[in-house]
């Protein structure tokens, strides 16, 4: 071994001129970077992060309809005036709903009947008179009184939860800030909404 | 493609999670408490008293409402500014048909920040009977009554500013007596 093949000096051999030779040609030559002329630098752009972006706002524009469906479908009133109210009270032996439809001529607004009909069956308690599920055979009116019609019978069906609420809410209060305050008749205050 | 996908699921993900604790933030504030959970119990319960009022309903209510009749009067200014008001109540026919883990789920909604308890009550003969408040400032926002006996739970959540003085003396108004009786007349109104 020579030492021409480690830094090119000492002796050199025949046959490495020889292949020195053959292989010039294919040796490096240093010379610019000459890019086609279609290549573009600098052009192409990243699309990853946007379309990325839109997904996301798609999804989440998703996300939110389906939760504010949910969340309107769980506040459990009607939307439209022609939905029913929903039951107030029921009880298990006597299950079933009253329905009270409204009569043509019957003026829901008119101050002469404040609360529904009451309506027994059977053996219900008093009390399930408040489970009213009440309909309206709109095609009878017309749809001006219709709609004012429908507006004054869930008012009026409003007001019966809401004064049915309103009793509890004020009976439990009361009771709390009575069995706070010492001495109390629970007996007297509890159950008081089976009143009505 | 991969490094799209990856990308996409990243940033949906962000934005849903965003999404659900606005969500979560805005109703937390809102006073309102999710008390569907306790549908559970209606099956058990020998009586169920259900209220839902939201604000569009409570505000069609209330223009029906009289305002020269007294009661009514007082209703009004009671429920004028209120967006909601939630009720649920079962009775059942024997102790432990329902367990403190029925109601843990509007327990937890109550141990969140916002919510205040200013009555606490407790009695194991009686039940007990817990008032919370929701402020934000001095404002009101919320008001909830869990009341649990043996053999009831009732939680009454109402939403928006509302007077506790003046609710608590609507006890034994609008034709309801005081004491327990069955039926009552109702007073008759113009």
């Amino acid at each position: 071994m020579t030492d021409y093949l480690w830094d090119r000096s000492g002796e050199l051999d025949e046959d490495i001129q020889k292949l020195e030779e053959i292989l010039a040609p294919l040796a490096y030559q240093p010379r610019p970077l000459e890019l086609p002329a279609t290549a573009q630098p600098g052009r192409r752009r990243n699309l990853y992060p946007v379309l990325a972006i839109a997904a996301a706002v798609a999804l989440a524009a998703l996300a939110l309809g389906i939760w504010l469906n949910i969340n309107r479908d769980a506040s459990g009133v009607p939307q439209k005036a022609e939905a029913t109210i929903t039951a107030a009270v029921e009880k298990k032996d006597s299950p079933e709903i009253v329905d009270l439809p409204l009569k043509p001529n019957e003026d829901p607004k008119a101050g002469s009947h404040p609360n529904p009909r009451p309506v027994h069956r059977g053996t219900s308690p008093v009390r399930n008179q408040l489970a009213l599920n009440r309909r309206h055979d709109r095609k009878t009116l017309e749809p001006q009184t219709e709609m004012s019609a429908a507006a004054a019978l869930e008012a009026e069906a409003g007001k019966e939860q809401l004064l049915l609420a309103l009793r509890l809410a004020s009976s439990k209060l009361s009771l709390a800030v009575k069995r706070a305050q010492g001495g109390y008749p629970a007996n007297l205050i509890r159950n008081q909404h089976k009143v009505g | 493609m991969k490094l799209l996908i990856s990308q996409s699921w990243k940033y949906a993900s962000l934005a849903l999670l965003l999404l659900v604790g606005l969500s979560a933030t805005a109703k937390a504030q809102s006073g309102r408490l999710e008390l569907a959970q306790l549908d559970a119990l209606s099956s058990r319960a020998s009586q169920t008293v259900e209220v839902n009022i939201d604000e569009r309903l409570m505000q069609l209510t209330a223009r029906f409402l009289s305002g020269k009749d007294d009661d009514e009067r007082k209703i009004k200014e009671l429920v004028n500014g209120l967006k909601g008001i939630y009720v649920k109540s079962f009775e059942f026919e024997h102790e432990g048909d329902y367990t403190a883990a029925d109601i843990e789920s509007i327990r937890s909604q109550l141990r969140n920040p916002g919510w205040s308890r200013i009555v606490n009550v407790n009695s194991k003969k009686e039940g007990s009977v817990e008032v919370y408040l929701m402020t934000i400032g001095a404002r009101v926002e919320g008001l909830a009554v869990l009341a649990t006996d043996p053999k009831e739970v009732t939680i009454v959540n109402i939403i928006g500013p509302v007077d506790l003085d003046k609710l608590t003396e609507l006890e034994g108004q609008f034709g309801v007596p005081e004491l327990g009786i069955e039926k009552s007349k109702p007073k008759s109104k113009n």
